[in-house]
């Protein structure tokens, strides 16, 4: 079950992107108020830390993913993944209330949210169930229809954007700046620690990983970037902070000579797509976790059904409101991706080292 | 276990949770908002899906009225709601007319319920009722549009682009100019002109010549959510000026006794705020439209004469302008706007005082730079063989 080195940083990407529209873009915003484009470019440098931790980890042992280089680690290593298998279990349910919160707020805003959930688990389960390979695919096949539709909506709203509204620069002065970076990381950054699930001989030409990787995770963040400004520039900080999802409301005044409007809804697909793909690895990687920690095998997909009902309970009653989701995502969220995410995968990273020294 | 997934399936796409066929719906195009004894009225107009379907040569109205009152305006529109045996449907409203009063003391509470509700597009047009009830606005028929909602709404529009007094204000842009830092909101007006009884009658839809229309009137003040004043023609000319909403102004001067119109059709106005002092630059292009002086429109010196005098009176329409704002101590234009962005520290220290000290008192130079290019399509007047 091999991937190709392409599809490999089209998965990546999803990560990156799994929170960022809703949670990402508010606590960015929230902190660094028109400045969240600096905050997203500092992020950008900042990145290059964990990035540099997850290559060397993929290069440990190129036979190895993440999980088989902890069973290596004996007791310790099989309490890491387990932990691990659990906080990854957490992030999928995140992801999932996210883009259930994001439907019923939208578009489905008398339908409950456990019938949306159940919706888009059926989808994320039948993706989870197949190959490596079939994912991959799947996830360039996605990639290419999000970056259709992100174009799409750039260039239909280019047009509006006054930069002025990026003014005042540095009001605020670097601190919040510093706060939007790190929820930056903390969101979008760190999560990418679940693609070392797949081992880096899994992929084909993975001496070209580097440059496809980067290639991908450039355009990504320039993404990324590029829909902060839009935003602010099109609706000014006031009513960015103002809107649940203002990513989608910039895209309901899409009107291309009163003929291309009301496209809200198809060019949202991205994020559903984002959404749907991340969680579909999460359940890959926890997969891989429970039958190689725990040599289980998975009979009837036992493990994914499991897994995928448990992120839908965790996901219907983990927030009793979307005020306490907000909080917990701008305040809590981004330092738990940092302690399971960074600090852990950092500890591995020595342990390995030592043990190989 | 493919065959077992199937089973779940078929129920999941037969269809949305809770659908609706769009005969379910109660397609609203316009909404008014009075204050009735203390309450909020909301007037709903309604598309009505059955005038198409009607065969029999009956004549249907193209859109039904109706209207309920509560003590928020989520009560109010519940209340309506009572009366109409469909779903109200708000994702097609074209425009939101608003009372005098509610300007006056309530804006924010419509504001903050079109805002909130989901279904709601905010690119509707926002109007006030100049003199008039905002229910009786809604209600006036027109022999030229289906919906009395989507006659007002094209009129805006066409009345933007053609003229300089008015312009569109769709729901962000208010909204934005109520949240932003140092910039107060406008909006543009309309009344009627007639009996608002007989304008939603049928026989007011058979008539050549309506008894009972609608006319765009000039723009409302706000100063922050309450509305101050109403303007004149020239004052809304220069407000749109200042604001850059102008595609094409007529501007008539008075020479040698006579009438000469210039229509503009290109401007650009940038404006900087420095000192306690605003400079305001205008950059325009123009053609003459009508003469009804006796001129010689080959003379070099005569087409100076006509650009200075438009020059002048673009200077007095932008005067106006801000006459009325400081009057009423609102910074219409976004002169705070323009210290916030540029220098956010000095205006931490002002804002408070902006609107009603500072504003009033700022002094203003206005330059202007026009290109009287054309003539229409003679080169000097008709002139009468003696």
């Amino acid at each position: 079950m091999k991937v190709t080195n392409s599809e490999y940083a089209c998965l990546s990407s999803f990560l990156i992107r799994s929170l960022f529209f809703g949670p990402a873009i508010y606590s960015i915003l929230h902190f660094a108020l028109q400045d969240g484009w600096i905050s997203i470019i500092v992020s950008f440098i900042l990145s290059f830390i964990p990035l540099i931790i997850y290559y060397k980890l993929l290069n440990c042992n190129p036979n190895d993913n993440i999980v088989s280089l902890n069973n290596k680690l004996g007791l310790i290593g099989k309490i890491i993944n387990t932990i691990l298998t659990a906080f990854v279990i957490f992030h999928a349910s995140l992801i999932l209330w996210n883009l259930t919160n994001f439907i019923y707020s939208q578009f489905l805003f008398q339908t409950p949210l456990i019938v949306i959930a159940i919706v888009i688990s059926f989808g994320i389960f039948y993706i989870s169930i197949k190959n490596l390979t079939t994912i991959a695919r799947t996830g360039t096949v996605f990639f290419i229809i999000s970056t259709i539709l992100y174009f799409i909506a750039a260039l239909s709203l280019i047009s509006k954007c006054d930069l002025n509204g990026l003014k005042p620069i540095f009001n605020s002065g670097i601190m919040p700046i510093l706060k939007g970076s790190f929820s930056s990381l903390g969101l979008n950054i760190f999560p990418l620690f679940i693609i070392l699930i797949i081992p880096k001989n899994n992929i084909k030409n993975n001496n070209k990983i580097i440059s496809s990787f980067f290639k991908v995770y450039i355009f990504r963040y320039l993404c990324m970037l590029s829909v902060l400004v839009i935003c602010v520039a099109i609706l000014g900080i006031e009513l960015t902070n103002l809107y649940q999802y203002p990513e989608y409301h910039i895209l309901k005044t899409i009107n291309i000579a009163n003929f291309f409007q009301r496209v809200e809804s198809v060019l949202s697909v991205q994020w559903i797509f984002d959404a749907v793909m991340s969680i579909a690895l999460c359940l890959y990687y926890v997969k891989e976790s429970i039958t190689k920690t725990f040599n289980l095998k998975n009979k009837f997909n036992l493990i994914n059904i499991i897994c995928i009902i448990s992120i839908l309970i965790i996901a219907n009653y983990i927030f009793t409101s979307n005020t306490v989701a907000e909080t917990f995502y701008k305040n809590i969220y981004p330092f738990l991706t940092s302690i399971f995410f960074l600090i852990i995968p950092l500890i591995i990273l020595i342990i390995v080292k030592v043990k190989k020294t | 276990m493919k065959k077992l997934l199937i089973i779940p399936l078929i129920f999941l796409l037969t269809g949305c949770w809770n659908y609706r066929e769009l005969n379910q719906l109660a397609i609203t195009t316009g909404i008014a908002v009075d204050k009735e004894n203390d309450n909020y009225k909301i007037t709903i107009m309604i598309a009505n899906s059955k005038k198409s379907s009607s065969s029999d040569g009956s004549i249907t109205p193209s859109a039904a009225v109706y209207d309920g009152t509560g003590q928020t305006i989520y009560e109010a529109f519940k209340d309506t709601s009572l009366s109409v045996s469909k779903q109200i449907y708000l994702s097609h409203i074209d425009v939101l007319v608003l009372s005098e009063e509610i300007a006056k003391n309530n804006l924010t509470d419509v504001i903050d319920f079109l805002f909130r509700y989901p279904q709601t597009r905010n690119n509707f047009y926002l109007v006030l009722a100049k003199d008039k009830k905002a229910s009786d606005i809604l209600k006036v028929t027109t022999p030229i549009e289906t919906f009395p909602s989507q006659n007002l709404a094209k009129n805006l529009e066409i009345t933007d682009k053609l003229q300089g007094f008015t312009y569109t204000v769709d729901f962000t842009d208010f909204t934005k100019s109520l949240v932003s830092e140092g910039i107060n909101p406008i909006l543009p007006s309309v009344t009627i002109i007639g009996n608002s009884e007989e304008g939603n009658k049928e026989e007011n839809v058979q008539q050549n010549e309506p008894s009972t229309y609608l006319k765009l009137d000039m723009l409302g003040l706000f100063k922050k959510d309450k509305f101050v004043a109403w303007s004149n023609p020239n004052q809304s000319k220069g407000i749109n000026i200042i604001n850059n909403k102008i595609y094409i102004l007529g501007v008539i001067i008075n020479y040698q006794n006579e009438k000469i119109v210039t229509e503009i059709t290109e401007m650009k106005t940038d404006f900087k705020v420095e000192n306690n002092k605003v400079k305001i630059t205008i950059d325009t292009t123009g053609a003459i439209q009508e003469v009804n002086a006796n001129v010689d429109l080959y003379n070099l010196k005569t087409i100076e004469e006509i650009q200075n005098s438009d020059v002048e009176k673009i200077k007095e329409y932008v005067n106006d302008a801000i006459n009325l704002a400081k009057d009423n101590k609102t910074d219409i234009f976004g002169f705070g706007n323009y210290v916030y962005k540029n220098n956010p520290k000095k205006w931490n220290e002002i804002k408070d005082k902006w609107d009603d000290e500072i504003f009033p008192s700022l002094e203003v130079e206005i330059e202007v730079n026009l290109k009287l290019q054309a003539k229409g399509s003679i080169n000097n007047i008709v002139e009468v063989r003696e």
